[in-house]
């Protein structure tokens, strides 16, 4: 039996130690407090910027496979998105074609838009399809992942989430990935499109 | 002193709890409940989490781990609770315990023994603090609600942001009208009394 004098020392301990252990685990499950979100965390764990950016293996709406990172490749901002997405991602494709046309013409040039769908049921044919809809100019290139890569895209920085009414959850971020294969720049998707069009310019040649 | 055993809290004594609340949370946690109380994020958060929160509270009266003398305030059993709700408020905690088994399992017992802490915790607190714990859920709810409400973006993973904004505004209004109850129940507990 405990003597009631360790009894109220217990009493003052354990509330302590208790509320120890809660701040110790929150703080290390959202990286001290900073990532409450799983888009948040996986983003903050990739690493700071500017950072190497991962590869992933593409293939585009002509069917030509190719790399994310290639050697002497052109500056490219990569967004994400899936095909029977009607909510978010209509509003992603118009939001990146205004950001590169708030660019300069000259900056335009340098700049390859790299829509990227999540959805391996978004084949090259269906982009090709989705792109002749667009008024896209010849710099968009649509893609679809090369078949499933989630710990390429967890080393990006993006976390997709498959829901259980088979539509998909990704950030609505934009990467601007430059030729060395760095991720310099990354701008949410809620920075008005000329705002994100100057923070762009700035970092192309 | 027994682990099971009436404590001196009659008040949230209740026999026939010591079957039912367990059975009845696994009942909320497992098929064919849990999936469909899952599928909208109101039903997620706002049924099944505090129904599991009640299941336990309604069992921690009856079971009891730590002697009165030993947290006479119910101190632990309370900071317990609050890091419990907390941790699960995380969207990411929610995330994965909505998409992977083995966190939903986590999440359902840890919320059943949060419920029990707070059960056994409760009534041994005194007044200011159980004010404050009420103060501290009104104020995350308002704020949860207001997150979810005002984001263009979706927080959680799992669920849509058509899902998402209508939780928010369930939570805005549900913490206003906690909130009207806990100035209520403030005043019958005070009796008109004059603090201070």
């Amino acid at each position: 039996m405990l003597s009631a004098k360790s009894l109220r020392f217990f009493g003052f301990a354990m509330p302590l130690l208790t509320a120890g252990f809660w701040v110790g685990l929150i703080g290390w499950w959202t990286l001290g407090f900073t990532a409450f979100t799983a888009t948040s965390h996986t983003f903050n764990l990739a690493g700071p910027l500017p950072r190497q950016a991962a590869s992933l293996a593409l293939v585009n709406h002509q069917g030509h496979f190719f790399s994310l990172i290639q050697p002497n490749g052109p500056y490219r901002l990569v967004y994400f998105h899936f095909l029977s997405c009607r909510q978010i991602c209509p509003l992603l494709h118009s939001r990146h074609l205004e950001i590169l046309r708030s660019l300069p013409p000259v900056k335009q040039a340098n700049l390859e838009l790299l829509a990227i769908s999540v959805d391996p049921a978004d084949t090259p044919d269906k982009l090709w399809a989705h792109l002749r809809h667009l008024d896209s100019p010849p710099n968009l290139v649509m893609a679809a992942l090369d078949g499933p890569q989630p710990q390429s895209l967890q080393a990006l920085g993006v976390s997709v989430v498959r829901k259980a009414d088979g539509s998909y959850n990704h950030p609505a971020f934009s990467f601007l990935i430059n030729p060395q294969g760095k991720m310099v720049l990354v701008v949410d998707g809620n920075t008005p499109p000329a705002q994100a069009a100057r923070r762009i310019e700035k970092e192309l040649p | 002193m027994s682990p099971v055993q009436s404590v001196s809290d009659k008040r949230f004594f209740r026999p026939g709890w010591f079957w039912a609340a367990p059975l009845a949370a696994v009942a909320v946690s497992s098929p064919p409940l849990s999936p469909w109380l899952q599928t909208t994020m109101a039903g997620h958060m706002l049924v099944q989490m505090p129904l599991l929160l009640l299941l336990g509270g309604a069992w921690g009266g009856r079971v009891t781990l730590l002697p009165a003398a030993a947290d006479p305030w119910g101190l632990t059993g309370l900071v317990w609770f609050v890091g419990t709700h907390l941790f699960w408020w995380i969207p990411r905690s929610l995330d994965l315990a909505t998409l992977q088994p083995g966190w939903g399992a986590l999440m359902h017992g840890s919320l059943f023994a949060a419920g029990w802490a707070l059960g056994q915790s409760w009534a041994r607190a005194p007044f200011a603090l159980q004010g404050t714990l009420a103060v501290h859920l009104v104020a995350l709810l308002l704020a949860m609600g207001v997150i979810y409400q005002g984001a263009l973006f979706v927080v959680c993973q799992s669920y849509p942001l058509e899902q998402q904004q209508e939780m928010g505004g369930l939570l805005f209004w549900g913490a206003g009208g906690l909130y009207l109850l806990l100035v209520v129940w403030a005043g019958i507990k005070l009796g008109g009394k004059k603090i201070g």
